[in-house]
């Protein structure tokens, strides 16, 4: 990684984004093998009275994670962990973490944590979605996943920086490196910790549909209108701003992509990109 | 010689002893064995299907080779120390081992460090997940397109069918071991465990899962399921949760089974 990647990126008042992107090697459009780039972010939000951070992101940056963690809370304790769903990229590092923040609660949809993480299960506190935790200036609230793979996945919005956190929804990159031969949404380097607006152009419907197809094998079965209609209605109850995916750029255009994102579901549940 | 008379040498008496008393237990002969151990299933499990508390084994398997063994997931971090102990009364002192994961949640790799740090494992075969928590092992990252399969000697003398199901949430990986005709279905096959209730629990109750399957159409599923298990003559159906299936018929009939219960969630 970068240096300049190795420290977080303020994304908006109390809102810190975090982690990074692994590489790893994939076929390119002519065969040869190159480097690509997987988003894997984490979230934290600090507010007067609480802090909570979203996804722990994975072991193989934890280092990373917990320096950038350490910084942004400049001090502060840590007293929330979200992990959106119990895969590795988004809860492998929670033994560090909670190790770390002896004070610090784990909260969402808990169901089989304490399966993995035995002799944390004292610290486990279940929410479910429309549950807030009151973090002093602001509110976090615990959403409906309306896209996911795992059914204890929850999605989560501040009211302070108007940001919702998608977990794996809106994944998003920006080139499509190769041949479709890979289940995961990479992409190439130069592009990581950039807001959508800040890529060389928009993203295409293909671009969109290639991470969405890749990270979300349903979605080639099922017509994700109605999810869509719930994710609007969403936006329209809590104002977003920022729309924040653990694999993929932070959404600062949030209109233009919900449509870019749509149509790429269609394409993908239509058969054009299997 | 028919391949699936071909088996490693069997454990002397004490170390079947020992196997026994460590909790591993055999799904074929001396060449496939379950390690793990039970939880509690109900409403603080993912997979628990609605209005049921009952146990359930968390399973992962051994196959063993002449040339050195395969381990086919970790089991839950909870049953670590079972499976350590079961590793070593299943495994000869140094013998070397290759870990296959069929899918890279948590339920199938969380053990890894510690397997690693115990035995000498010389390779991780996954597909999907970009990483998983291996440190030494080389790592075999592998793709298999949804409804193919390719065989893989994932370590000297051992060759297994890697099975892309269309039964899937995130990418998976069906092991077949055509020697002894192990099924390993990681998180499909997984109602074994709740027929036994009383209230007579069939294979929907595994689906709980694949909550989409109940919006889209499933029929393409239904077969694959049914054909993956009618063209290979399966012997035994592993699941990463649930009981065992044991026997061709038993396995034919529960395929059957779980196929209708896929083409009855979904929408046609």
């Amino acid at each position: 990684m970068s240096p300049e990647l190795l420290a977080g990126r303020i994304i908006d008042d109390g809102v810190h984004w975090l982690g990074g992107c692994l590489s790893a090697s994939a076929p390119s459009h002519s065969g040869e093998v190159q480097e690509v780039h997987y988003h894997v972010s984490s979230y934290l939000v600090v507010g007067s009275k609480a802090t909570i951070l979203v996804d722990t992101g994975d072991p193989a940056h934890r280092a990373t994670v917990m320096d950038q963690l350490d910084a942004a809370l400049s001090g502060r304790p840590l007293d929330y962990v979200f992990p959106t769903h119990p895969e590795i990229p988004h809860a492998g590092n929670l033994p560090a973490l909670l190790e770390r923040y002896p004070g610090a609660l784990v909260v969402g949809d808990v169901r089989d944590y304490a399966l993995h993480f035995p002799e944390y299960r004292h610290r486990l506190q279940a929410q479910s979605a429309g549950d807030v935790l009151d973090l002093g200036d602001r509110e976090f609230r615990f959403l409906p996943a309306y896209i996911r793979d795992l059914e204890n996945t929850l999605w989560g919005h501040d009211s302070g920086a108007g940001m919702m956190f998608v977990s794996d929804g809106f994944s998003y990159i920006h080139d499509i490196p190769g041949p479709d031969e890979d289940d995961e949404p990479v992409h190439l380097p130069g592009q990581c910790r950039l807001f959508s607006s800040e890529m060389p152009v928009p993203p295409t419907v293909d671009q969109a549909a290639y991470g969405t197809g890749r990270a979300l094998y349903w979605t080639k079965f099922v017509d994700v209108s109605t999810a869509f209609q719930a994710i609007e209605d969403t936006l329209s109850a809590f104002p977003t701003r920022w729309i924040g995916p653990a694999h993929g750029n932070v959404i600062d255009d949030v209109e233009d992509m919900l449509a870019t994102s749509l149509a790429a579901h269609r394409k993908v549940y239509e058969g054009r990109l299997l | 010689m028919n391949s699936r008379t071909i088996q490693p040498p069997g454990p002397s008496r004490t170390r079947a002893r020992a196997i026994a008393a460590a909790g591993a237990r055999d799904l074929i002969g001396d060449r496939v064995y379950r390690l793990g151990a039970d939880i509690l299933v109900d409403e603080n499990v993912s997979w628990c299907p609605p209005g049921i508390r009952t146990t359930q084994p968390v399973n992962c398997y051994v196959i063993k080779g002449f040339g050195g063994s395969v381990l086919v997931d970790t089991g839950v971090r909870l049953h670590e120390t079972e499976i350590l102990a079961q590793l070593d009364a299943v495994l000869e002192p140094g013998e070397r081992l290759a870990v296959v994961l069929t899918r890279t949640e948590m339920e199938c790799c969380l053990n890894l460090p510690a397997i690693e740090a115990r035995f000498d494992v010389e390779s991780v075969w996954y597909t999907g997940g970009i990483t998983v928590p291996r440190t030494t092992a080389e790592p075999r990252r592998i793709m298999v397109n949804p409804g193919t399969s390719q065989l893989v000697e994932v370590i000297d003398g051992i060759k297994l069918e890697f099975v892309s199901p269309l039964m899937r949430l995130l990418p998976t990986l069906w092991i077949f071991d055509p020697v002894s005709g192990a099924l390993l279905t990681s998180d499909a096959f997984t109602h074994g465990s709740y027929r036994r209730t009383p209230d007579g629990l069939g294979a929907s109750d595994g689906l709980c899962k694949f909550r989409w399957f109940s919006e889209a159409d499933t029929r393409g599923i239904a077969a694959d399921v049914e054909s993956v298990v009618r063209e290979r003559q399966v012997t035994a159906i592993g699941p990463g949760y649930g009981e065992p299936f044991i026997g061709v018929a038993q396995c034919a009939t529960e395929s059957a089974a779980l196929a209708a219960a896929i083409r009855e969630v979904g929408v046609q």
